[in-house]
């Protein structure tokens, strides 16, 4: 499977969706189930041969997709201004090339840091901010 | 006859005796007067002396009396001056010892002082020195605090610039360099 990227609002939105179509499931059963994929919009994310599953088999799929997307590993970064959609897309780009694998990113506004970037991942932890590179050369400076 | 010479003797005696005594009697009376009249003279004569005398006599008595008074005086004197020496002796023996008690005294209420006093103060001294201690912590402590604080104003404030400063291109930068500088740390 081809590694994908979800910031954390499309992973809750996603999961929503999920639940959605799964609620759709046993609805109306004179709608197809690609016309209630298309309803919930998730015609992107599910595979077309779903539709050809017996019901109880894609409630299993739908299930087993939503508890992967909630145990997506997660990787926090915490920067010092409002991104634009430009550069959501430039990171979650730079992640797909550079760690080749599906990540929920989640992205924290903190202006206390001035500058650059505080990430945590899987219990790690790098500060490369300003904030921090200020107060270590206070602490230099002054001892 | 014989009885009659007798009657008549008897008669005549009686009127002699009378004659004579009659006339002791007026001599007696007149030696009276006269003695009287003496002894009236002479106890004028005496009472007329009298106030001389008794001046003489007071005279004398003045001046024994002075004689008394001065003998008196100057005994008083020599008694006075003797006991004022012997009262001086005392005091000053007295004063000597009193001296030599109240400093033996005070001696001992010194010392007993010091060390009471040493064993009052001995506690305090440590307290003292255990709040010099706590305020000498105390001072470093403020100081640091102090310290820490303009370092960090200075860093609040150096903060505060390079927010001014930075552009959004920049920071877009800074977060791809931190995301390079991660990549072989955490990733």
């Amino acid at each position: 499977m081809t590694p994908f990227l979800l910031t954390k609002e499309e992973q809750v939105l996603t999961l929503k969706k999920i639940e959605d179509l799964e609620n759709l499931l046993y609805k109306d059963p004179e709608i197809s189930f690609s016309e209630k994929i298309k309803k919930v919009g998730l015609e992107e994310l599910l595979p077309k041969d779903i539709n050809y599953l017996s019901k109880e088999k894609q409630a299993e799929f739908l299930f087993s997709l939503k508890e992967n997307l909630k145990n997506l590993p997660k990787v926090t970064i915490e920067i010092a201004f409002d991104p634009s959609v430009d550069f959501i897309l430039k990171l979650k780009n730079w992640f797909l090339e550079n760690l080749k694998k599906s990540l929920v990113l989640e992205i924290k506004v903190n202006p206390k840091i001035v500058g650059g970037a505080r990430i945590y991942y899987l219990g790690k932890y790098f500060d490369f901010s300003l904030a921090t590179k200020i107060e270590e050369l206070q602490k230099r400076k002054h001892g | 006859m014989h009885l009659k010479f007798s009657k008549e003797l008897e008669k005549n005696l009686e009127e002699f005796l009378e004659k004579e005594l009659k006339k002791i009697s007026e001599q007696l009376s007149l030696n009276l007067q006269n003695f009287a009249k003496e002894a009236q003279i002479e106890y004028k004569k005496e009472i007329a002396l009298l106030p001389k005398k008794i001046d003489n006599e007071l005279l004398k008595i003045q001046s024994f009396s002075r004689e008394l008074q001065s003998d008196l005086h100057k005994k008083s004197e020599e008694k006075i001056v003797e006991l004022t020496n012997f009262f001086f002796k005392l005091k000053n023996s007295l004063a000597s010892q009193a001296q030599s008690e109240i400093k033996k005294l005070a001696e001992s209420l010194t010392k007993e002082t010091v060390k009471n006093f040493s064993q009052v103060l001995s506690p305090f001294e440590k307290k003292l020195e255990l709040a010099e201690k706590e305020i000498e912590e105390y001072k470093k402590k403020r100081m640091a605090e102090i310290d820490q604080k303009v370092y960090e104003a200075i860093a609040e404030v150096s903060k505060e610039v390079l927010r001014k400063t930075i552009n959004l291109s920049l920071h877009e930068d800074l977060v791809i360099e931190a995301l390079e500088r991660a990549k072989e740390k955490i990733f």
